[in-house]
């Protein structure tokens, strides 16, 4: 919106509370976003802030031809990307890495309601593909068109509308599941 | 088995926070890469606009066209009879009730167009116009002057605003026009419901009559409007992040230059021509100067807001000293206020993209004077004909 270009605009013209506002704004967005992305919710605050020093870095050059919203999503989702592609990569490493992290920051992020039946939506989250992961985090917390995702996914819509439909489906039936347990 | 939406609700539910500690050393962090950022900024020289501006006579009033023609905006969409079609109680009340207000303007929709923030009290606006960088602007529409202070300089510029139209108050403007059409009953007003817009859920109504259209986004459980985007085949204006009665404090709309800065007084900029022969010479500027022999494509507000650069190269390839500059510049802007303050019936034409400058048959704007049986049709070489409706151009 029309406050976001205004803020941006502040920010590029080096006001300290420009950007704080577009923190404010978007950073718990974002880490929800990649809070559903990621496996494991370690390094959701990591690519929050890795996304926002991006944005300072290029703060000179930077160019917004949509909205700042989804642009921080795009970028979250890519740096979620990374995330899981490093931890494949490199998961002994990552291992280290997780367990130099103090004591109390490897919890810092969780679920802002805690009811069991969330706990449960989560985990089944964490189960599903990637691909239909992200298509229904950026459609529902991104509040991202299926166009855009699919751009997004380098896919067409109707893929994109496919792995948000059978996304939904396994939720389903794993939270059913679940209750007939 | 739970339906499709029961499914979504419950994961728009699934949001993630984190602690306060870690929200504020991820803040901090990111805080310090600025820091580091700007430390490592090689001695970048910031043009100093403002004083660019007061040393170019051209670009001087460029700004200030682009400041009235805001003013043009606001009280344009203010006039227009659609904004009163949303007679939906609720969400009209705040406008008839506001004391102060607070607004973005956007013309355009191209997406990179300024963004015009207005603060509103009473007679007095503070602007900011987000390509002039720098000074505060404050308008007085009751004196018809606006002050800028550079709080850098030390600098405060007061411009004149001469021959605007009776502009008492710009908030009763509003108020007047609405209360007045607010009987009419030719529109066409639909109730959307609420809609997502940008990731939010808002009350929508879209009045359209003719060929306007005025969609109006209402917070649903305040009913207040916070966006109302006005179409109509010249212009997108789009009012965004609407407030009212904000507890402005009252210093800030003062008209008086801060104790020891610079006082300069810029003269005045004359509006008071707004006759169809003041819109030729704006015309014939145009094409002869700006667009280097042909009428441009579109002489919409956008085109106005952006104009400066394109202006100010015309104007060094015309050849012309720095008084004629500023003259043409001050013609060109007087004849803008005849279609900002349209006063024939229903809406004009423009049709000059592609015609050259001196082309006798082919007419590049039409309009229907009030009370007028015939259009008013002016051609490439700028002359006039009184033409019947059944003759218009297609």
């Amino acid at each position: 919106m029309l406050e976001d270009r205004l803020l941006l605009w502040k920010f590029k013209h080096g006001s300290r509370d420009a950007f704080r506002a577009i923190y404010e704004k978007y950073a718990g967005d974002m880490l929800t976003l990649a809070g559903n992305l990621l496996d494991d919710k370690v390094g959701a605050e990591d690519i929050v802030q890795d996304v926002f020093i991006k944005l300072v870095e290029s703060v000179g050059t930077f160019r917004l031809t949509g909205s700042l919203k989804s642009y921080l999503a795009t970028c979250t989702v890519n740096r979620s990307r990374d995330c899981i592609r490093r931890r494949i990569r490199q998961r002994t490493a990552m291992t280290k890495r997780a367990e130099k992290t103090p004591a109390g920051t490897k919890s810092a992020v969780h679920l802002a309601i805690c009811s069991e039946e969330l706990k449960k939506l989560s985990d089944a989250m964490t189960e599903l593909p990637y691909e239909q992961r992200e298509a229904i985090a950026l459609r529902i917390h991104g509040n991202m068109r299926f166009q855009k995702i699919a751009e997004l996914q380098n896919v067409s819509t109707k893929t994109v509308q496919s792995r948000y439909r059978y996304g939904l489906d396994k939720l389903r039936s794993t939270l059913n599941g679940e209750v007939r347990k | 088995m739970r339906p499709a939406e029961n499914i979504e609700k419950s994961i728009k539910k699934l949001r993630y926070k984190t602690s306060v500690e870690m929200h504020d050393r991820v803040l901090g962090n990111v805080l310090q890469a600025l820091d580091k950022k700007e430390k490592q900024k090689p001695g970048v020289i910031k043009p100093d606009i403002w004083r660019m501006i007061m040393k170019n006579t051209f670009t001087k009033i460029a700004a200030a066209i682009v400041v009235i023609a805001g003013i043009l905006i606001g009280l344009h969409f203010a006039g227009n009879p659609f904004v009163a079609t949303v007679t939906f109680a609720d969400v009209i009340q705040p406008i008839l009730n506001a004391r102060t207000a607070s607004l973005d303007i956007i013309i355009g929709s191209q997406g990179n167009q300024p963004v015009i923030h207005d603060d509103v009290m009473g007679s007095r606006i503070r602007r900011t116009v987000s390509n002039i960088q720098g000074p505060d602007i404050i308008i007085d529409l009751e004196q018809q002057r606006l002050l800028t202070i550079d709080h850098a300089k030390k600098t405060a510029v007061y411009v004149g605003l001469g021959g605007l139209p009776d502009l008492k108050n710009y908030v009763e403007v509003l108020r007047n026009s609405i209360t007045r059409l607010q009987s009419k009953p030719d529109f066409q007003v639909e109730n959307r419901g609420v809609e997502e817009f940008e990731g939010q859920d808002y009350l929508v109504f879209v009045a359209s009559g003719e060929n306007d259209t005025v969609t109006v986004w209402a917070d649903p459980e305040t009913a207040l409007p916070v966006r109302i985007e006005h179409k109509t085949p010249n212009m997108v204006i789009a009012c965004d992040n609407l407030q009212f009665n904000v507890a402005f404090d009252e210093s800030l709309f003062s008209m008086e230059a801060p104790p020891d800065y610079v006082v300069q007084d810029a003269g005045a900029i004359d509006f008071s021509d707004s006759s169809e022969s003041a819109f030729i010479e704006t015309l014939r500027i145009w094409a002869e100067i700006i667009e280097d022999g042909q009428f441009p494509d579109s002489i919409n507000l956008e085109d106005v807001v952006k104009i400066g650069p394109k202006f100010g190269q015309g104007l060094e390839r015309a050849g012309l000293t720095k008084e004629q500059q500023a003259d043409v510049a001050m013609r060109w802007g007087q004849g803008l206020v005849f279609i900002r303050f349209f006063k024939g019936q229903g809406q004009w034409y423009y049709a000059g993209q592609g015609v050259k400058l001196g082309d006798s048959a082919t007419p590049i704007f039409w309009y229907q004077p009030q009370e007028s049986q015939t259009w008013r049709v002016i051609y490439g070489d700028l002359s006039v004909k009184d033409v019947a409706s059944g003759n218009l151009p297609q």
